[in-house]
Formats: C-alpha cells, sequence, structure tokens
C-alpha cells in the first residue's frame, strides 16, 4: 500500500487534551438558569397493569413541577432499536405505558426543582397493579398458556429459519455427530458515564435535546415519533460521550425527558443513577445456543446445524436482529452447504436486551469454538490443527450474506496469534502438577462492516473551506470514545491534501451536521469515511480547477499534499493551498464563490473483518479461580486508519471480552424478577488488578470497497475472548465449559463434579 | 443525595466523646467508605456525623515496652501495609491491608472503622482474630478493653456502644522468632471485590520443627469472623504432613458456617474454608522456618 501524508499516521485523538484535562462537557456537566430535574418511579414487579395511579399528593409537594404517567403521554408505539427507518423490530414500546413488563419500566416521572425533591416526590405517588404471570427464561415465556407479554406476539419476538444443502442427509451419511448446548449470560454495558440527557425547548418551541448517544439521526426521527411531532421540531445534540458499547444506541430515556420540557417549559436533566444504568437501560441477550456437526472420519465437516433461544427481555429494542446477525457468523466460519439454522427471540419480563458491542458475536463464537474443540477432543487432533483443516480459507464457498470478499487475512492473522504466544510450546507442555494448571485456547471472530445489505445505512459529510485553506468537517458520525471525530479528520484532511490540523470538526448535532445513521455495527470509518473522503475530494477538486486556471498547467497535472499545490509531473511544490483558496474568495470580483460540499455515502458491498485470539490461562483446581496470564489478538481490519486510536479499540475490546467470559452476569431474582446485583461490587467488570499481559496484532489487508483500504475494528476485538479463555480453561483443566461466565464457584464446582465422578 | 445535617470536627479526642456524650444521633465516620455508601442506599436524611479520622490519638502504630503492636483505629490501610512494625512482624495484616478494595480505598479507609462496620467480610478480621487482637474502646465515662472475638456480635452489630470510640487495636506481643503467618482472600476480582472467603493463620514452630501454635481463623465463614479451635488444636505439638494439613483444612470446613447466597452457595464457601485454612496454615509454616514431613 501506498504510504500517505496523514492516514495511517499516530495522530493524538481530537478530544485527548479536553478530556484529559476535565474540559470535555459531557450532559451531566451543563447547567440552565431553571433546570428542572427529573427522577423516574418504577415499577416493583415485573409485570403488571396500572389500575390506578394517584399523583395528586406528589404534585402538590413544594418544588415538584410536572408528574407524568401513561395517561399523560403520547400513546404511539415505536420501536426503542437504533435502526433506520423502516423499523425492524416490532414497534411495541412506549414512552409511559399503563403496562409493567418488568421490574424497573417506568411508572411515572417527575420534574422537580432538585433532585431530591423529585426523589421525595416519587413517595408519594400511590400505585395500585394488578399482577400478572411473569416469566424470566424463555423455557417459561414460550410455554403453551402462557400470558403473552405483548398481546398477539406468544411472546415470540422474532423467529427465522434457513437452511441449504442436506442437512439430514449429512447426518446419515457422518462417522460422528456432535452435539453441545451453551448458554450465555445477560451482560451489560456499564459505561462509565451513566445514561444522561437534557431536553429544553428553542425560542422557535422546538425540542432541544442534549444526549449520550451512538446515534443523534436516528434519535431525532424516533423521538419525533413517539412523541408525534415533526422530526424537524426535534434537534438532537450529542455532547461528549463516556463510553457506550451500544447501549445508547437505543432510544432510551430521551423521550421522556423531552416530554417533561414540553409539560414544564423549562430544561430538564435527567441522569441515571449506577443502579438505573445496570438494570433499566439495555443488555447483551443471554442465548441458548445447541450445535450439531456431521464429521467425516478425516475431521471434514459435512453438516452444521444450530438452533438459537435469545432472551430479549420486556421489550423488542434489537430483538431478533442480534440472532440474524449471529446466523451469518456461523454460516460463514466453518463452511459446508449443507446447514440448518433456526433462531427464536423471546419476550421475558427481564431488562431489555440490546446493541452490544459484539452484537451476537460473543455468545456464537463462545458456542462454536468450544464445539469445534469438542470435535477436535473425539478426533484426537489439536485444535489448532483442526481449525486450520475446518475454518474458512480463501476461495471456500461463501454460505453468509456477505459476499464480497476482496480482503482475507484471516490465516495470516491466525499463523501470526499462534506464533506470538508460543503455541506449539504451549499445546505440548505439561498442564501442571500441583493445584494450578495450564491451558491454551483459541478463537476466531468475524464482524461485518456495516448493516448492509439489512438497512439502509446513509451517512453523510460536509466540509466547509475557510479562506486560508484550513476547512471544517461537518459530520453527524457519533464520536463515543471509539476515536470516529480523530479518524474522520484524517480521512478529511488525506483526501483535502492538507495536515491534519487543518481540519476542524463539528459533529453531533443535528441541526448543523448531515444525517448520519450512527455507530454502530463497526461501520463508521467504512461507511463515513467514504462520505467524508468524497466530501473533502469535491472541495479539493474546485480548489485544483480554479488554480489549474490561474497557474495555467493543466488540470491532470495538479494534486495537493500537506496544504501545498504540487505539480505531479515533476513533483514541484507551486504554491500553497490556501493561497489559492484566499484568491477563490477574495480575488475575483466578478467571479468568487464559497467552497463547501456535502457528500453521502452507502454501502453496496459487505466486506468481513476476522480476528484470531490465544488466551493462556491458570487454573486454581483448589478454588475454581482462572487467571488469564496472556492474550493475544491479531485483527485483519484492512488498512489501518490511525494505529495508536486502533490498538486502543483492540485492547478495550479485548477487555470487555475478559469481563464476559469471567465474571459479568445480571443476576435476576427468580421469584421477584428483581437484579441483584445493581452495583459495581457485585456486577463485576474487570479491574486493572486483573488484566493479563494483553498484546494486539494488524493484518493490514488492503480493502478496495473502502476509502483507503481500511474495514471495520470496534466490535472484533470482544468477540473471540471469552470463546478463547472458556477453550483455555478446558485446555487446562481438560472439563468443558457449556456455559459462562467462568466464575470461580462455577469453575470448581465441576472440577468437584469431575473429581466425583472419576471416583465414583 | 446525602443529607449530612451536621458534620463535627472536634480536634481532639475528649472532644469527640463529649460531642458523642451530648449528640445521641452523631455516628462516628473515619474514611467514610462504608458509611457514605450505606447513607447513598438508604436515602439517609438529617444525618450527623463525628469526624474522627484526623485525631491525632487515634493516628499511628507503635510497639510498647512490653512488646505490643498498638494501631491506632484512625490508621489507613495505606499506613497499615507500608508500617514496618506490621511488615516486619504481622505481615499478614499487610496481604489483608493491601487486598481490601483498591489503593483509592486504602488511602483513606481505616482500620478500625473497618472492625466497627461489624461485616464478616471485612477484610481485616481474619487476620486480627488469628493474632488475638483486643480492642480498646473508650467514651466520656471510661476505657474498656475487648477481645476482638467478643467484639463481633452478629451481621454488622459489634460490641460497642452509643458514645463509645474504638481507640486502639492492640497486637498481644507474641514471639517474634520461628513465627510465621499468611492471610489468603479468595474473591473472583483481585481488586475492589468482597470476600467470598478469607483465611487468616499464624504459626509458631517449636526448636524440633514441631507446631507449638497454630492458629487459625475465616471471614465470611459465619455470621461473624471465626476462629477454628478444632482445626488449631489437631495442629499443636505435631510435626505437619500433608495428612494433618488436610485433616485441619477439614476440620475448618466443619467449623464454618456459611449461607446460601446469589453471591456464592455455603458449598462453595465450604470448600474455600477447606482449601483456603489449608493453605495459609502452610504458607505460614513454611514462613515459620517449617518443612512438611
Amino acid at each position: 500500500m501506498k504510504e500517505l501524508n496523514v492516514v495511517g499516521k499516530n495522530i493524538a485523538r481530537v478530544d485527548a487534551a479536553a478530556k484529559a484535562t476535565g474540559k470535555a462537557v459531557y450532559v451531566g456537566d451543563i447547567r440552565r438558569p431553571g433546570m428542572l430535574y427529573a427522577k423516574l418511579l418504577r415499577s416493583p414487579l415485573p409485570h403488571a397493569m396500572i389500575i390506578n395511579i394517584d399523583v395528586n399528593r406528589a404534585r402538590a409537594l413544594d418544588g415538584v413541577e410536572s408528574v407524568l404517567t401513561w395517561k399523560d403521554a403520547p400513546q404511539i408505539p415505536f420501536t426503542s432499536c437504533g435502526h433506520p427507518y423502516p423499523p425492524d423490530t416490532p414497534e411495541d414500546t412506549l414512552i409511559l405505558s399503563q403496562r409493567m413488563r418488568y421490574v424497573g419500566d417506568v411508572v411515572a416521572a417527575v420534574a422537580a426543582v432538585s433532585p431530591e425533591i423529585a426523589l421525595d416526590a416519587l413517595d408519594l405517588i400511590d400505585v395500585e397493579y394488578e399482577e400478572l404471570p411473569a416469566y424470566f427464561t424463555p423455557e417459561e415465556a414460550l410455554a403453551e398458556g402462557a400470558c403473552e407479554i405483548h398481546k398477539g406476539s406468544g411472546n415470540v419476538c422474532g423467529e427465522n429459519e434457513s437452511q441449504n444443502g442436506d442437512f439430514d442427509g449429512a447426518l446419515a451419511k457422518a462417522d460422528l455427530v456432535v452435539e453441545d448446548e451453551f448458554k450465555t449470560p445477560i451482560a451489560t454495558h456499564n459505561p462509565i458515564e451513566p445514561h444522561s440527557q437534557l431536553a429544553e425547548l428553542d425560542n422557535a418551541g422546538r425540542l432541544v435535546i442534549h444526549v449520550s448517544s451512538h446515534i443523534p439521526s436516528i434519535l431525532r426521527e424516533r423521538v419525533a415519533q413517539s412523541l408525534g411531532i415533526g422530526i424537524g421540531r426535534v434537534r438532537i445534540i450529542r455532547e461528549n460521550v463516556g463510553g457506550g458499547f451500544g447501549g445508547k444506541q437505543d432510544i432510551l430515556y430521551e423521550p421522556i425527558c423531552g416530554l417533561l420540557a414540553i409539560e414544564t417549559g423549562k430544561p430538564v436533566m435527567l441522569e441515571l443513577t449506577r443502579e438505573e444504568c445496570l438494570t433499566t437501560t439495555r443488555t447483551r441477550h443471554a442465548t441458548y445456543i445447541k450445535l450439531r456437526t456431521a464429521v467425516a472420519k478425516d475431521g471434514s465437516i459435512l453438516g452444521r446445524e444450530m438452533k438459537i433461544v435469545s432472551n430479549t427481555g420486556a421489550y423488542s429494542a434489537h430483538g431478533h436482529n442480534v440472532v440474524l446477525a449471529l446466523e451469518q457468523k456461523f454460516r460463514f466460519m466453518y463452511p459446508t452447504p449443507n446447514f440448518r439454522f433456526i433462531g427464536k427471540t423471546a419476550y421475558t419480563n427481564i431488562p431489555i436486551a440490546g446493541a452490544f458491542r459484539g452484537y451476537g458475536g460473543p455468545q456464537v463464537f463462545f458456542a462454536l469454538e468450544n464445539h469445534i474443540d469438542h470435535i477436535a477432543e473425539i478426533l484426537g487432533k489439536d485444535p489448532l490443527d483442526y481449525r486450520m483443516q475446518v475454518a474458512y480459507k480463501p476461495g471456500d464457498p461463501i454460505y453468509s450474506e456477505h459476499t464480497d470478499l476482496n480482503s482475507c487475512g484471516l490465516r495470516e492473522a491466525l499463523q501470526l496469534g499462534a506464533d506470538a504466544i508460543g503455541y506449539r510450546e504451549l499445546a505440548a507442555a505439561p498442564k501442571g502438577n500441583g493445584k494450578i494448571k495450564r491451558g491454551v485456547g483459541i478463537s476466531f471472530a468475524l464482524c461485518g462492516n456495516s448493516c448492509y445489505p439489512y438497512a439502509n445505512d446513509l451517512r453523510g459529510a460536509r466540509v466547509s473551506m475557510n479562506e486560508d485553506g484550513t476547512a471544517i468537517l461537518f459530520i453527524n458520525c457519533a464520536e463515543v470514545g471509539q476515536g470516529s471525530d480523530t479518524v474522520m479528520r484524517q480521512i478529511c484532511a488525506e483526501a483535502l491534501g492538507v495536515p491534519n490540523d487543518w481540519v476542524t470538526i463539528i459533529s453531533g448535532d443535528t441541526d448543523l451536521c448531515p444525517f448520519d445513521a450512527g455507530a454502530y455495527a463497526s461501520s463508521q470509518t467504512y461507511v463515513t469515511g467514504h462520505a467524508v473522503k468524497k466530501a473533502a475530494e469535491a472541495c479539493k477538486n474546485e480548489i485544483l480547477d480554479y488554480a489549474s486556471d490561474k497557474l495555467a498547467i493543466d488540470r491532470a497535472r495538479l494534486d495537493a499534499g500537506n496544504g501545498v499545490i504540487i505539480d505531479l509531473q515533476n513533483d514541484a511544490e507551486l504554491c500553497p493551498l490556501g493561497e489559492i483558496v484566499f484568491r477563490m474568495f477574495y480575488g475575483d470580483m466578478n467571479n468568487a464563490s464559497t467552497i463547501c460540499h456535502e457528500e453521502s455515502f452507502m454501502p453496496r458491498s459487505g466486506p468481513w473483518t476476522f480476528g484470531v485470539s490465544f488466551a493462556v490461562v491458570d487454573v486454581d483446581t483448589g478454588t475454581g479461580k482462572v487467571r488469564v496470564v496472556k492474550l493475544i489478538t491479531a485483527v485483519d481490519s484492512g488498512r489501518i486508519i490511525n494505529p495508536t486510536t486502533a490498538m486502543g479499540q483492540l485492547n478495550g475490546g479485548n477487555i470487555l471480552g475478559i469481563g464476559y467470559g469471567l465474571y459479568e452476569q445480571i443476576l435476576i431474582d427468580p421469584k421477584s424478577g428483581k437484579v441483584n446485583n445493581d452495583s459495581m461490587l457485585d456486577y463485576k467488570i474487570p479491574t486493572f488488578a486483573d488484566m493479563p499481559d494483553i498484546e494486539g496484532y494488524f493484518v493490514e489487508t488492503d480493502e478496495p470497497s473502502s476509502a483507503y483500504g481500511n474495514k471495520s475494528l470496534g466490535e472484533t476485538p470482544v468477540i473471540p475472548v471469552a470463546a478463547a479463555i472458556s477453550c483455555a480453561v478446558h485446555n487446562a483443566t481438560g472439563i468443558p465449559f457449556r456455559e459462562i461466565p467462568l466464575t470461580p464457584e462455577r469453575v470448581l464446582m465441576a472440577i468437584k463434579a469431575a473429581e466425583e465422578g472419576r471416583e465414583g | 443525595v446525602y443529607s449530612v445535617e451536621k458534620l463535627y470536627r472536634p480536634s481532639t479526642l475528649i472532644e469527640a466523646l463529649d460531642i458523642l456524650a451530648e449528640d445521641k444521633r452523631a455516628i462516628p465516620i473515619a474514611g467514610g467508605t462504608d458509611i457514605i455508601v450505606k447513607m447513598r442506599a438508604t436515602r439517609a436524611k438529617g444525618v450527623r456525623l463525628v469526624s474522627v479520622s484526623s485525631l491525632v490519638d487515634l493516628k499511628g502504630i507503635e510497639e510498647d515496652a512490653d512488646g505490643n503492636i498498638i494501631i491506632g483505629a484512625a490508621s489507613t490501610f495505606t499506613e497499615v501495609a507500608e508500617h514496618p512494625l506490621i511488615v516486619e512482624n504481622v505481615p499478614l495484616l499487610k496481604t489483608a491491608a493491601l487486598s481490601m478494595g483498591g489503593p483509592q480505598t486504602q488511602n483513606v479507609a481505616t482500620i478500625g472503622g473497618n472492625v466497627c462496620n461489624g461485616a464478616t467480610s471485612a477484610d481485616s478480621a481474619p487476620s486480627l482474630f488469628a493474632l488475638d487482637a483486643v480492642l480498646e474502646l473508650v467514651s466520656a465515662e471510661g476505657r474498656r478493653i475487648v477481645p476482638i472475638t467478643e467484639f463481633y456480635i452478629s451481621p454488622g452489630k459489634v460490641n460497642k456502644m452509643h458514645g463509645e470510640l474504638l481507640t486502639h487495636i492492640i497486637l498481644p506481643f507474641g514471639r517474634r522468632t520461628n513465627r510465621g503467618s499468611s492471610y489468603i482472600k479468595m474473591s473472583t476480582r483481585n481488586a475492589m471485590d468482597i470476600s467470598t472467603l478469607g483465611s487468616a493463620a499464624v504459626c509458631v514452630l517449636d526448636t524440633d520443627g514441631s507446631i507449638q501454635s497454630a492458629a487459625i481463623a475465616l471471614g465470611t465463614a459465619g455470621p461473624t469472623p471465626m476462629r477454628c479451635k478444632e482445626a488449631e488444636t489437631v495442629l499443636v505439638g505435631k510435626f505437619l504432613t500433608n495428612d494433618l494439613l488436610s485433616e485441619a483444612g477439614k476440620k475448618a470446613a466443619a467449623a464454618a458456617n456459611p449461607r446460601s447466597s446469589w453471591r456464592a452457595s455455603a458449598t462453595y464457601r465450604k470448600h474455600l474454608a477447606e482449601e483456603l485454612s489449608a493453605r495459609a496454615f502452610r504458607e505460614a509454616f513454611e514462613a515459620a522456618g517449617g518443612t512438611m514431613r
């Protein structure tokens, strides 16, 4: 790949200094004169109808400005899934409902002059409920005769079946049929900044909401829909976002905050508490996965089947989309023409599942990779060798709907990871004589680059030139900590032919910036990057046309780089780009114009990003505690735009994956439906003291369908980690694990059971 | 969120005791790492606090003429972990201090607060039990001494009246030679976590290498921290073997009376009591210079 001026360089994040010095403003930092504070009354019951609600005492409390119940809110159903129109999951959500569908569902909203008064007002709301049967697992909710959580749904949020070839025929021909069942936990994003919003009316009476969100444009459309007002009557301003990981890719509390602002005519701040953030935002879908594989004597895979039931909780949100996304990974990874996939997503009375970094990937790879290890074990093959035999290799038929595979560094990543961790030595080494057993595990990862071909992934960008040749880039591409502002600036500077710091970024304001579907599907660099490049190139072309005329040099010979107009024929620097731009504004009394271009892009192909993790673990067989000793991840993410931010994404995703594999699970009390562990003491994300030695590598392929050869990165690094760790624990102990997280108790009890099994 | 009606900031112990004697609703607060969390969780209103964290009388770690180690109750965990008297003589307490929370909490949380909070999971408790610590409690009325084993009454409840302050934790003189100690905390994470089970052990060896005295204590193994006397009895006077160690572990597990909760099952905690008691004692034995037979 040709070396570029700005793209591929380690450039400090646009927001690094502001965030490090505390100057960066988050929603919770904003103060307005006369601002009110909102608090929400939440259902103590998992499933109930509100048969009576009396808010008179609350309204009478001094300092209370508004108390809203379902009777005061528009009853317009919408889906909270932050995907573009048309809705791709059931529209089953209301701003305020008469029916409570999980512990934490919103009963009423209060706005008061202080948060304390708002809380006191909640205590003064009298509610009478009619309790309904509640279900916490798909098994219960899908049982015959179960009470419907959403009318007419049968408690099915979505389902699909697909098949190819002849799976049953493959079973009949197989020398070996291997079956496994897996279970994955409810996990939650737990971003450091809780979900926060400030709603206010501008002087024209339009609703302005300051948000912490992945999806400014989609949010505007859905807030308008839910409130029954025009899209143009809403302005969304995305402030700095203190982490999202997909948990802010839904329409959550923005509409209710907006409704309070409309009702009171005053600015209203709604910040969730940590407990609310853990229990009433979004989660990763808990899944039950059955895999069945028909294998020939030599190990080749003749047919595959996957059945999955996913638990979306009380409302659809991203619902069955997550299953549809993971299905593609299942189909692609270990190719066979004979496969069958059966997926179902159930409603239950638990917190709502949504988009979570990896979007089904961590679940499916946990199951796939442990299943592959199981097959390898039966065949007596080494897990790495067996993967080399059966995993996708360039030239294999592609059974996923991601058919445009023009770059694939999967095998290179596998080799790189194996060498870096010293796989062969580890695999041959004894597991340890004492109580500490060492093992190594492998997992692949796959991730798409956009929602193509499932959704209308439109992204826009506008570049406006200043008179001195510097530029302003306007995008609604959502900087949520992943570094998108930084890499979009690099792409803009590169395409415009100016130094990086000549570009100023204005992002995340639906009044100022062009439409952008938002930060999800790891798509921003791949999709918005194109729009930015197109807009910057349009400006550059206009500048070069003018320069060609004024300098009397053939247009084809001209280019710009580092802020200088260049003669390509002899590499001569002709004149500063700023000089030409200045003349375009001021140099000609009869022929001047501003230079500003807006472009958009929609993907028309769907490449895969590839990854692989190798984990080394030490298992304490006396306590069950698993220590990850080393974690190596190699990713084919195409050309890397910014190595530093890319490594940050890789490490961050890995850490999320460690939490998912070892610690994180939302525990629901089977009697009350309440979340037991609603604190950061008990919802355990890893700390620095739990970090292994983490190494990341990039296999830089050149993806022709992207702006600069780049592919997605955000989600891939989280996908293989729990799988690799659990495979490593299996390798260390000889005991297969079919459920995560691998808490010390789960691991020790399995070890004890195995010991008793041997003795008995 | 925090409704503090009054914050007293006495500058002397006498002043603090007078305030407590007069104001029946006043609660002593040191590092606040437990109290502040509770105030938020319970939405406590009109709280009246007496800050004791900077009282000179409650600070410092010293050795008296008899060789007792006297720990000021308002010593932070960081101060405990770094003090040479602790590091050299009772290293298990250093391990315990560094297992509590994370560096930030260790910098403000005090050992006295940890004890007075009355939690069975208190990270200092197993070590203090194994060391036969005694507590000095002072009120406007006078002073009393309570062995730590009699201080914990039930979860969150300790043998301390209103008006009393825990001023010092006293570790009675123990032989310094041929003595070893250990504390092992089991928790899911390595920081910012509550102990699933903690075990402390102290071992003193006779000149012939047999066990002269043994102490084993457990935290989170019952409603209050506990000593495992039966396990200790099994060990005293013997040479340590794997069989003996495993017998001691079994006795410790038998003494444990943990409850099942969604955090961990009683069965799992019993396994840990057995495993960690044996491990901790073995480490203490080896630190004392012992060799397994």
